[in-house]
């Protein structure tokens, strides 16, 4: 069945950043090519000098990977390897440990196959078939830790997540870093997902892109701190 | 038309605190007991009225004295009623540790949002149970043994092995404190360091809080 697949998102700088003159840690990116349709956010460590450098070097790093991603039963651990190597690449000699950042993302390839991959804090939810939600990444054993995994932190090729699907109707995917991701009511995130496709996605680009800034400029929880990103994919048939 | 308030939590991420406090019967000597009290109940104010905080500030107090009991359930200190604790019987700490851990590692009462606890240990005896082996489960736990910790003895009768061992590998400090004014001056300093904390931007880090008037405690 021929689908249409939406990509959308938004970042705004948290009022920590705000407060001290700093730029937003957190980017995101959406891109659509020969390969499928792309979806990411990233969040620079907050304690590193260039966190926000590394954070859209990241999604650079991201869009240029997904443009060697053949899809298929091609390994979703050699794309992830690409994208630290092509990551370092462009950080053009900023030191990697000072660009620290998370990096998640989603990849529709062309024939509909699904992968999503993660490294670090920042969660991914996924409605498919009805009801269900399933969820990637997230807060768990974590809890507490100074540190997240991320680029330029010492880490393995197995830290990253990763979650394969065959190809389907009607799913979506929202990606959100940790500002966001940490003040979600639990039982919630269904509802929020279908929010985010529904009323949100059904707007014009340039009204969605502002409502969106809007709701994240607006955060409603009390001290937060954070900078706060969501990228969305809906596949429309 | 719904907005984004609709699917996020009401409140702020919290940072629980919680004291075990021995109040045996020894602590009803020379002041002590009374010391404590008034100490908390100055570090719950001071907490309830923090309000340039990044954290939510939540307290529980686990008592040991005769009984391991959880005197204070971990709420927001700006909702806390403050209510005085009573010194009698022995000291079962290990029962005492064994109800902190269960808190930590409770994700209904510590959600995963939480920032880091800081845990406080007050003693001025020896533990009279088996505290090993619930000192050694605090320290295995995946989430109390991240736990900021805080040490005092109170008087020449504290076991001073068991507090260095309650601290374990972590950067807290043991204070030992003299007489009652000194239970107050680690008490200011504790809240000193979760309001610095609570502040700062990452919460999740301790931050070195080395107030002058504390020249005059005993470090051991």
């Amino acid at each position: 069945m021929s689908q249409v697949v939406q990509t959308y998102g938004a970042s705004v700088r948290g009022p920590r950043n705000q407060r001290e003159g700093r730029a937003n840690q957190d980017a995101w990116v959406k891109a659509s090519g020969a390969f499928g349709h792309l979806i990411g956010v990233c969040d620079g460590m907050g304690s590193r000098r260039n966190a926000d450098v590394g954070a859209r070097t990241a999604c650079r790093a991201l869009r240029q990977a997904a443009n060697h991603w053949p899809g298929g039963p091609a390994s979703a651990k050699h794309l992830v390897r690409l994208i630290e190597i092509l990551w370092r690449l462009e950080l053009k000699g900023h030191d990697a440990a000072d660009c620290a950042c998370t990096c998640m993302f989603a990849l529709r390839a062309s024939d509909g196959g699904l992968l999503l991959a993660g490294l670090g804090d920042g969660l991914a939810m996924l409605r498919e078939g009805g009801d269900q939600l399933a969820t990637f990444g997230g807060r768990g054993s974590d809890v507490f830790g100074n540190d997240t995994l991320a680029l330029g932190a010492p880490h393995r090729i197995d830290d990253w997540w990763i979650a394969v699907r065959p190809p389907a109707v009607g799913r979506i995917v929202v990606l959100a870093t940790d500002g966001v991701a940490d003040d979600l009511e639990d039982g919630r995130k269904g509802a929020f997902v279908d929010w985010l496709s529904s009323e949100v996605g059904e707007l014009a680009p340039p009204a969605r892109w502002r409502r969106l800034c809007r709701e994240l400029r607006q955060w409603p929880v009390p001290s937060h701190v954070d900078d706060k990103t969501i990228a969305v994919m809906v596949e429309r048939a | 038309m719904a907005t984004i308030k609709e699917f996020t939590v009401a409140s702020a991420r919290p940072l629980p605190v919680v004291l075990l406090a021995d109040v045996s019967g020894s602590m009803a000597a020379d002041g002590k007991i009374t010391a404590l009290n008034a100490a908390v109940a100055e570090m719950q104010a001071a907490f309830a009225e923090e309000d340039d905080a990044q954290a939510e500030i939540h307290m529980a107090v686990v008592t040991f004295g005769g009984t391991a009991e959880l005197h204070l359930p971990l709420a927001p200190a700006s909702q806390v009623q403050w209510t005085n604790m009573q010194a009698d019987g022995m000291t079962p700490m290990g029962a005492a540790l064994d109800i902190v851990t269960d808190l930590i590692e409770d994700r209904e009462r510590v959600p995963s949002r939480a920032y880091r606890p800081t845990v406080v240990l007050i003693s001025d005896g020896l533990p009279n149970d088996e505290w090993q082996g619930p000192l050694k489960r605090f320290h295995d736990s995946e989430r109390a043994a991240k736990a900021q910790r805080f040490a005092l003895g109170i008087g020449a009768d504290a076991d001073h092995d068991m507090l260095r061992a309650f601290l374990g590998d972590s950067e807290g400090r043991v204070f030992e404190a003299h007489e009652a004014r000194d239970v107050r001056k680690f008490f200011r300093w504790v809240t000193m360091s979760v309001t610095a904390r609570s502040r700062s931007g990452q919460p999740n880090l301790a931050v070195d809080v080395d107030p002058p008037d504390l020249d005059d405690f005993g470090e051991f």
